[in-house]
């Protein structure tokens, strides 16, 4: 069973959280927002049918696993594409941003698993077409991402900075 | 929690428990001595989640928060994790450092090393009380080595994701322990995450095998 989202109480605006591997999509308003550290937070929005997505990626590769699609790249992308079409957008239309990916533990991994989120994403966006209006990634801190459906405004935030709008 | 197949059995649970609390009382005893007061690591469960709640155990999702990280090594490796909010961390600082409650007001120098030596002694005597005990009951001589601890501070949700990273890579669902701390009576803001890493997990199924 889906949870419910939340509701902003002035204006009665859904408002929904999207935990790790998770991913939704909202049209005409509401709020999609996700806590990120070293996973990829991918909106793709189309500003013309105001329908948008947000998927939360926490791998790059999903290896043949289904199960949740939102938790890899390569099934949160056309997860996402099919989601928002069944709402009424178009592929054509969609442009996407990024955030997250940030290396915030040490590690002797010589490529973060951040960073190789974030090449995999960009990667499969261009495969599909969908232009990268912005991003916020990278570095060893936390994000708050924010993405509101009906102006299509992207908001990040880092503890104790300024909210960036993407 | 659904039908899926868990990490852990409930049997398997049942015998990490004895470990645990064993761990959980020679940290201490440790951190009794540590911080000169009378302070209770209790283990309040062994716990098994779905990923995407994993990120809300400390109950603090988008606020700041304050964790010392180490690793463990040795026969099972994974993540530890001290973490509190700010009050209770500088209060933590204020008594190792020896001053009244309330004197470090911002994370400096020495309230940072305070923490980071805090989860230091901590850590290791709850890794030795744990190898310990599995070594005692079981046929497989247990060695868990701590990594020195490093001090983060950020979204809580933020770093939570990134100490299950590993877990998270291996199936959709997180295994961790987590404790509960009281000092001079009073309870404490800190809680401690054992969280190990998916090769541990197969490993640790192995030697419960042999656990009486």
């Amino acid at each position: 069973m889906r949870n419910s989202p939340a509701r902003d109480s002035d204006e009665n605006i859904p408002i929904k959280k999207i935990g790790m591997g998770e991913l939704d999509v909202l049209s005409g308003c509401g709020v999609l927002k996700s806590l990120l550290g070293s996973c990829i937070g991918l909106v793709l929005y189309d500003e013309r049918q105001r329908v948008g997505g947000l998927a939360h990626i926490v791998l790059p590769t999903s290896q043949g696993e289904s199960d949740m699609p939102g938790k890899y790249a390569d099934t949160a992308l056309p997860e996402l594409i099919r989601r928002i079409e069944q709402s009424g957008g178009r592929q054509r239309n969609l442009c996407a941003k990024l955030a997250g990916g940030a290396s915030m533990f040490t590690t002797s991994n010589p490529t973060p698993i951040g960073d190789l989120n974030q090449k995999t994403v960009e990667r499969l966006l261009s495969t599909a077409g969908i232009p990268i209006l912005g991003r916020h990634c990278g570095g060893k801190q936390g994000r708050r991402l924010s993405f509101d459906i009906k102006t299509g405004n992207v908001t990040v935030e880092i503890l104790g900075e300024a909210a960036v709008e993407l | 929690m659904s039908d899926d197949v868990l990490p852990l059995t409930n049997l398997e649970i049942g015998k990490l428990q004895g470990a645990f609390h064993r761990g959980a009382f020679e940290a201490s005893e440790a951190l009794s001595k540590w911080l000169s007061a009378s302070t209770i690591i209790s283990i309040e469960s062994i716990d098994q989640c779905r990923l995407k709640e994993a990120t809300s155990i400390l109950e603090v999702e988008d606020s700041a928060i304050c964790m010392c990280v180490m690793g463990m090594e040795g026969t099972l490796t994974g993540q530890m994790l001290l973490a509190f909010d700010d009050t209770s961390g500088l209060a933590m600082a204020d008594l190792v450092i020896g001053h009244s409650h309330g004197t470090a007001k911002v994370w400096g120098e020495v309230e940072t090393s305070a923490a980071l030596e805090s989860m230091n002694i901590a850590g290791s005597a709850y890794l030795n009380g744990i190898a310990r005990d599995l070594s005692a009951r079981g046929s497989t001589r247990l060695t868990l080595i701590p990594t020195p601890p490093t001090f983060l501070r950020d979204y809580a949700e933020s770093l939570l994701e990134t100490a299950f990273l590993n877990q998270a890579a291996a199936g959709s669902h997180i295994v961790f322990a987590k404790a509960r701390f009281e000092i001079l009576g009073n309870p404490m803001r800190w809680t401690f995450l054992l969280i190990p890493d998916p090769q541990s997990l197969d490993r640790l199924t192995q030697i419960l095998q042999s656990v009486q």
